[in-house]
Parts: C-alpha cells; structure tokens; sequence
C-alpha cells in the first residue's frame, strides 16, 4: 500500500490530483489522466498493477476488470525519485468524486459498474457477482458489480451528487433503483415491490426499490449517467420537431417554391 | 493463544468503527461472550439472539441483539468462525442457522439448475450442429414410403403441367427395361419418365420417381451409358438424399418463416428442391459408389457411367447441366475408375437396345399425342 495525499478539485465536474513520493505509484483507468508533472513514469500493465501473479493470473483478473465496465489494461502512474510530483485524473461525467480508504470499511467495497477511477497501487479491482436472481434483474445494477479489494485509499466516481449514509444494525433504507453508487459488503442489499399496483404503475418510482439493510455504509448517487443520458436524448429528439415557428417557416418555404416553379413556367 | 471453541466476528453498532469491531466471540452455556482486542466483553444471552443471512450477497451469518436501544450486529468472519458456531450454538440458534443456510442452499441450486440447461441447451445444439448429417439422415429414415410416394406424385404433377413428359412410349419403355434391372429388389415402385429437353440431365424425386430428359438420350452413345447415370440416379432415390435435401430445406424453410413471418414459403421451398435436387459432393459420391454396385448386381458394364461423364466433360463440360450440378467431375472419373480396378471381373449380360433407332424415334415422340387431357 502506498499512502498518498490527494485533492479534490471541482464542484461537478471534479478532478482529483494525487501528490506522489517518490517510489509511490497511483493506478488509474487508462485515459482517465488529466495532467501530471514531469519526471512521472506511466506504465500499462494488465490487470489491477498490483504486479502480483504471472501472466496467466494477471490476464484472467484483467479479462475479470473488463467484466465490470473497466479497461482490460490499468495505468500505473509511478514517481521514480526525488520530489513529490503530482498526477490528475478527471471524471468522466457530471458527478462526484469520492475517496474511500478501503482500510475504514473493512477492506472491502462494492460498487457499481466502471465506479473506480483511480487507488493507491494495491487496491484490486474485481468482480462481484450478484447471487440473487431478483436483485440481478430488478435491482437496478445488473448481476456484476465491481469489487475493490486492498487497503488503500480507492476514488471512486458517479453521476450526481454521491452522498453517503451509515447503516446501523438492522437500520432500513429504501433507494430507488440505479441509485446505488457502493455499498460496504456487510449491507444486506436486496430489492423490496412497491407495495401497491398504484404506486408501482404511476408513481414514477418503478415496480421495485433496491432495499438496503445495515450494518454498513451506502454511497447513493443522485443522479444515475443512464437517466442523464435518457434524459438528454428525449429533449434532443423533441428539440427537432418542436415549435410551430419552424413549421411555419418550412410551409413559407415550400409555398415559395412552388409559386417560384409555377410562375417559372413557360406559357403554352 | 486461540482456543477452538473461539470465533472470529465483527461487531457493528452505533459509536463502533463503520466497518465493524473485530472481536472474538464464544459460547459459554446460554450465554455468548464477545471480546475485544482490548478485552474488554460483552455478554448477551443467547435466548437474546437473532441469526440473520445479510450482507451484499446475502450468505454471511449475522447474529443480531439489542442492549436496551442499541441494536448490535455480530458478523462471522470466515468458515471456520460459522463452523464453530454451528457446533457450538444452544439448539434454538442451531435451528435458526439451519433455516438461514437452507435459503443459500436454494440460491445455489437455482444457480446450478440455470448452468446445467445452458450446458444442456449448447450441448444440444452442438450435437446438432456437429451430427447435422446424420440427424438430417435420421430424420429421413422416419418418413414413410406413403409419405416419400406422394412427394415423387407432386413432382410428376408440376412436370405434366409443363407439357414436355414423356410417360409412354419406345423411348420411356426403354429407359425402363434399363431402370428396372439395376432397381430388382428394390422397396420402391420406380417409375421411368423422359422430360423433352434439350440439356443433358436427369434427375431422382422421391418414392421411385426418375426423370430422363431426351438430350441425354441423344447424348449417350450406348444403352450402357444410360445404365451409369440412371444407376447413380436411383440411388439418389434408394438412400433418400432428396428427402435429406427437403429436410434440409425445412430447416431453412422454417427459419425463414420464423424470420419472415411467411408460412407460404415453406410449401415453395419444398417443391422447389424436389424439382431440382443438387446434392452435396458426399452424397454425389455415394451415389457413385452404390450405383457401381448397382450396375455390378445387375451385370451391366460399369465402364459406361465412365465413359458417359468423360465424353460430356471433353465436349463442353460448362453447358452441360448434368456436370454442373455434379460438380468436379475429373476428380469423380479417377474415383469411379480406381473403384472399377478394384472389382473383381464378372460375366455381363448387356442389355440389347438399338440406340440409334431409338434416338431417330424419339425424335417423333411428343407428349401431346400421348397426354390428350393435358390441354
């Protein structure tokens, strides 16, 4: 584990700068990097970069990574000697950055698909699978979710804001479905009706919540990317055929052309 | 210093670290006795306990209590910490235990049952996909004779409303006297038809139904040339490769509908393939070979179904429809005649036609004149 300071810049669309030692590496998504100072080493290795197993092993957990919406391969980002050098890495999308020290949540945390940004060389990106059938097909986050393993510190991202709730044995939270960022693996996560065929048909919620049980800590995140983006391709798609102004221009228009080709015709 | 009967736990509970306390938990009578690295503990009667499966994937023990408003959560960590408790634990929490681990045992079976039919399903249709010629074969030999007979009928059907079959006369009697002593023995009633066609072909349709056209009459030079390709021909009948081809065709027939939506294509695709019958190279070539034995069994010279695919492949094998549809023909003359080298000689009972009378003859027949109620 190598111990790293960091900051996290930005409102929404946020970045994280990670101050190196020297010896000390980061590893990120490749093309996740922002900016870095010179002098850094970066490297793409298969898998995590944890550098452990041979080739084989690390082909495997790499083929594992891109199960969960990662990059077969991983950038290491490693500072060779002398001062502390900063590397960034940027958000994808719209969202927050959050660090998590795996160390405080018992070295463990899931979360969902393509969550991770970067860690501290060491943290392990893996597969979660989702046992439950229910939970896979109604629970919002599909049957493979990414699990990171280590002790260091892990930047994980998601769209909207990421706000996190501490579960306490036997505390109860109902989440929409698709909201949920991460979740340590002592939550008991499984998906609860809606309770009445109502609610379920119109009130806009879905048929089903994602329940979520303690002990624990949950990351919800307020706006899930596939929302966003369904979001922005309906008001993409109305923008073209909407306001009467347009269609009333186009009729113009085409009356225009057509008294320009009757009048054009020569008279028999 | 760990004793056995000890388990490693994490406990959770408002005030502990988010991730849990790592203690060590122990029965002692009715009572649970839960240290921490400080050795501080905590003891909770045991009729106080509650075992729950939590966790993301819903298969760690949870023993569960509560101490006035404080409700505590007791996570096993590891097999050997639920190993112990499961032994150790007073019957009313051994028996809760039980029913949480028979929902894990549920949620495994369901897990196993999904991959065994997929494994099933894929094996299934590897096999199809790997044994395609022998299912298609397999299938052919459930149809019945009734069922291949009315198949040959719909044939001859399509052709008389053409108008160009010969079904009496010289010239079909002929092929008939050859046809039926190649065909002695046989299981289905053949029945000899000569198409009036220029191109040199012949074909087989299901239930015994085979098809000369006349340029094949005028093209062969022998009664013996004519034996060579009907023998090939019959077998085509005898061994059902067009129902293998029609088969093979419904297959594609009933994708095509499922993908069209079109059911009418079938019955067009059906006809269509017991009209025109292009065979793959393995059943042309086992056709070859049978019908060597066919011509063996009946006495007939075998050099003539050589000299008849020789001849037509020096004049001009491109226009030849009879070549065409039974392609790489060089390769198939050497077989035949390595075939015929390796037989033993026998005596030969040829059989007596005048060819060239009947070719002038054919030249008089139509089928009209024969077929007066095909208007």
């Amino acid at each position: 584990m190598d111990p790293i300071r960091y900051r996290i810049d930005g409102d929404d669309l946020q970045l994280v700068e990670i101050e190196l030692d020297a010896g000390h590496s980061a590893v990120a998504e490749p093309g996740a990097m922002m900016y870095m100072d010179h002098g850094l080493v970066i490297d793409t290795v298969l898998g995590e970069g944890s550098g452990r197993g041979n080739a084989l092993v690390r082909l495997w957990r790499g083929l594992k990574r891109s199960f969960t919406g990662e990059s077969l391969f991983s950038s290491v980002f490693t500072n060779p000697d002398g001062a502390a050098r900063r590397v960034a890495f940027a958000a994808p999308y719209p969202g927050k950055i959050v660090p998590i020290d795996l160390q405080s949540v018992g070295g463990m945390l899931i979360c969902q698909k393509g969550a991770f940004l970067c860690a501290a060389r060491g943290v392990e990106v893996g597969v979660a699978l989702q046992k439950r059938l229910r939970v896979g097909f109604f629970g919002g986050e599909g049957f493979i979710m990414q699990k990171l393993e280590g002790d260091g510190t892990a930047f994980i991202h998601a769209s909207g804001m990421l706000s996190e709730i501490r579960l306490q044995p036997g505390e109860k939270l109902r989440v929409d479905t698709g909201c949920l960022a991460a979740l340590q693996p002592s939550v008991r996560y499984d998906i609860q009706y809606a309770g009445r065929m109502k609610t379920a048909l119109f009130g806009g919620e879905g048929v089903f919540f994602a329940s979520l049980q303690g002990p624990g800590t949950v990351w919800l995140q307020s706006l899930p990317i596939k929302r966003l983006a369904a979001r922005i391709i309906v008001d993409g798609i109305r923008q073209r055929s909407r306001g009467w102004g347009a269609r009333i221009y186009l009729v113009l228009v085409i009356l225009f052309l057509l008294l320009m080709l009757a009048g054009g015709e020569p008279p028999t | 210093m760990e004793r056995v009967d000890t388990f490693a736990a994490r406990l959770y509970a408002p005030g502990l670290a988010p991730a849990g306390e790592p203690v060590r938990g122990r029965f002692l009578g009715a009572q649970l006795q839960i240290e921490d690295a400080h050795h501080l503990t905590l003891t909770v009667p045991v009729a106080a306990l509650s075992a729950t499966m939590g966790g993301f994937d819903h298969e760690t023990i949870f023993l569960e209590f509560a101490d006035g408003s404080t409700r505590y959560s007791l996570q096993l960590v590891g097999a050997d910490a639920v190993a112990s408790v499961r032994s150790h634990a007073p019957g009313v929490l051994k028996a809760q235990l039980q029913r949480a681990g028979q929902g894990v045992q549920r949620q495994r079976w369901i897990w196993r049952s999904i991959f065994f039919t997929a494994f099933a399903l894929a094996v299934a249709i590897g096999t199809l996909v790997a044994r395609y010629d022998s299912v298609v074969a397999w299938s052919a030999a459930q149809m019945s004779p009734e069922t291949e007979r009315r198949l040959g009928q719909q044939v001859i059907a399509s052709l008389r409303k053409e108008g160009r079959l010969l079904e009496a006369g010289p010239t079909v009697q002929a092929v008939a006297d050859i046809g039926n002593r190649l065909t002695a023995g046989s299981r289905y009633n053949y029945r000899w038809f000569v198409l009036v066609d220029k191109d040199v072909n012949a074909f087989a349709a299901p239930g015994g139904v085979v098809v000369v056209h006349s340029g094949l009459i005028q093209a062969a030079d022998s009664a013996d040339e004519v034996a060579g390709v009907l023998a090939h021909e019959v077998q085509h009948v005898e061994l059902r490769h067009s129902l293998q081809n029609m088969i093979h065709a419904i297959g594609w027939a009933a994708l095509l509908t499922v993908v069209m939506g079109d059911v009418s294509a079938i019955a067009g695709v059906l006809i269509h393939q017991a009209g025109t019958m292009r065979f793959s190279r393995e059943l042309e070539s086992e056709a070859d070979m049978r019908g060597l034995d066919a011509l063996h069994r009946a006495g007939l010279p075998a050099q003539g179904m050589v000299s008849f695919f020789r001849r037509l492949q020096r004049e001009e094998a491109g226009s030849v429809p009879l070549l065409s549809s039974h392609p790489a023909t060089a390769e198939r003359i050497e077989r035949l005649e390595s075939a015929i080298a390796a037989r033993p000689p026998q005596r030969l009972a040829p059989i007596v036609i005048d060819w060239p009378a009947l070719q002038r003859g054919l030249e008089q027949e139509s089928p009209r004149s024969r077929d007066p109620g095909n208007e």
